[in-house]
């Protein structure tokens, strides 16, 4: 039995007591039974109201005890001002960790890819000789699977993510980049807020000027937004880009270019 | 109850019935029906006390230390609560009814300043 389930039991049993006493009183006092029990409950008053007000009584005086023992904490703390300091930056140090650790995980993981429809978007692996799933495939394995892969509305390649140099407007900077194949963008029903997406023939002219879309930080960062960025010659590993588009801003990948 | 008895009777300030459980409970330790006939009795029934009104009171006192409970058994070996004035309870009854005396004081002055100029 509960603390306070047993606290009610014993004020119900400390009513009943006074009850009878004062009924008992009644009666010697000469009044017949029923009419002394009557009268003592009714100068006792109403016996749920004071049920309630005793039961406010205890959570009251609890209140009152926690506020004794937080100003008593904070007396403590006071006076040790350099253990509160280290408790505090442990505290604020893990706090912080932890919000930086969720950013990163809800930006990766929990948000959808800011696309549409991206429930149907899957992901395509080769699983290699040793049995591990990451191998890629090569530009004709891509294009056999394009063509024959009739389970899907479309098919598109892209690089992994790597580390590229590139020279913009003089600045040189390392940057983070794949190449795609030009449907990429159709495929994932992403427009270009500023110039244009790849164009179907873009990829396959092998001598054609190789063309690139700036994602929107790289756009925001070298080219201050100015949408005169579109035009404008790049370098990525040395070999000349021609900037066609930018991406929107919640599209992530720094440089996305069609293959060379 | 009558009307008459009705306009006689007083109903108790805010708060003075907990220094009426403690005067109560000076003279030994009482279980609740016994404070409340106590109470009634002594003033000549000019207080009107909801006995019930006793219980919260009684609760107050005990979670401030003013008071003790005790399960002991009362006259014709019948099981009772006891509350016992502890000493804390002492010195605060003592505090509550010089505080008391000032204030009845200071309200009876100002209640009758006129009999006081009658007589000087």
């Amino acid at each position: 039995m509960s603390r306070r389930k047993r606290k009610l039991m014993d004020l119900d049993r400390d009513i009943r007591d006074h009850i009878e006493r004062e009924t008992q009183v009644n009666i010697e006092r000469g009044m017949p039974p029923e009419i002394a029990r009557f009268a003592a409950l009714r100068k006792f008053g109403s016996v749920r109201r004071v049920k309630e007000q005793t039961r406010e009584v205890w959570s009251t005086v609890w209140l009152e005890q926690l506020m004794q023992d937080v100003r008593s904490g904070a007396r403590m703390l006071r006076k040790s001002p350099g253990f509160t300091a280290v408790a505090v930056l442990t505290l604020a140090l893990g706090i912080g960790a932890n919000a930086a650790i969720f950013s990163l995980v809800d930006a990766l993981y929990l948000k959808p890819l800011p696309v549409s429809h991206s429930e149907e978007l899957l992901r395509i692996y080769a699983q290699g000789p040793s049995g591990g799933y990451g191998a890629g495939f090569s530009d004709p394995e891509f294009e056999f699977i394009r063509e024959h892969a009739s389970s899907f509305a479309e098919v598109a390649a892209e690089t992994q993510i790597a580390q590229l140099h590139v020279i913009m407007r003089g600045d040189s900077a390392e940057v983070r980049g794949a190449f795609v194949s030009p449907n990429y963008f159709s495929l994932l029903a992403v427009q270009a807020p500023v110039g244009r997406t790849f164009a179907p023939e873009e990829g396959r002219a092998v001598d054609r000027d190789p063309v690139a879309i700036l994602s929107n930080q790289l756009w925001e960062a070298y080219f201050g937004s100015n949408p005169a960025a579109v035009g404008s010659e790049i370098h990525v590993n040395r070999i000349p880009f021609k900037i066609i588009g930018v991406a929107p801003s919640r599209f992530h990948g720094d440089i996305v270019g069609d293959p060379v | 109850m009558s009307t008459k008895e009705q306009c006689e009777r007083i109903e108790l300030l805010q708060g003075t019935l907990d220094l009426l459980i403690l005067r109560t409970l000076l003279l030994g330790p009482a279980h609740g029906h016994a404070i409340a006939c106590a109470i009634e009795v002594n003033s000549e029934d000019i207080l009107q006390v909801e006995q019930g009104s006793l219980y919260p009171a009684l609760h107050r006192l005990i979670r401030r230390g003013w008071i003790s409970a005790e399960e002991g058994t009362s006259e014709n070996n019948r099981r009772a609560k006891f509350y016992r004035l502890t000493s804390k309870g002492r010195r605060q009854l003592t505090l509550e009814t010089n505080k008391w005396d000032k204030l009845a004081g200071a309200i009876a002055r100002i209640l009758r300043p006129a009999a006081q100029e009658g007589e000087s």
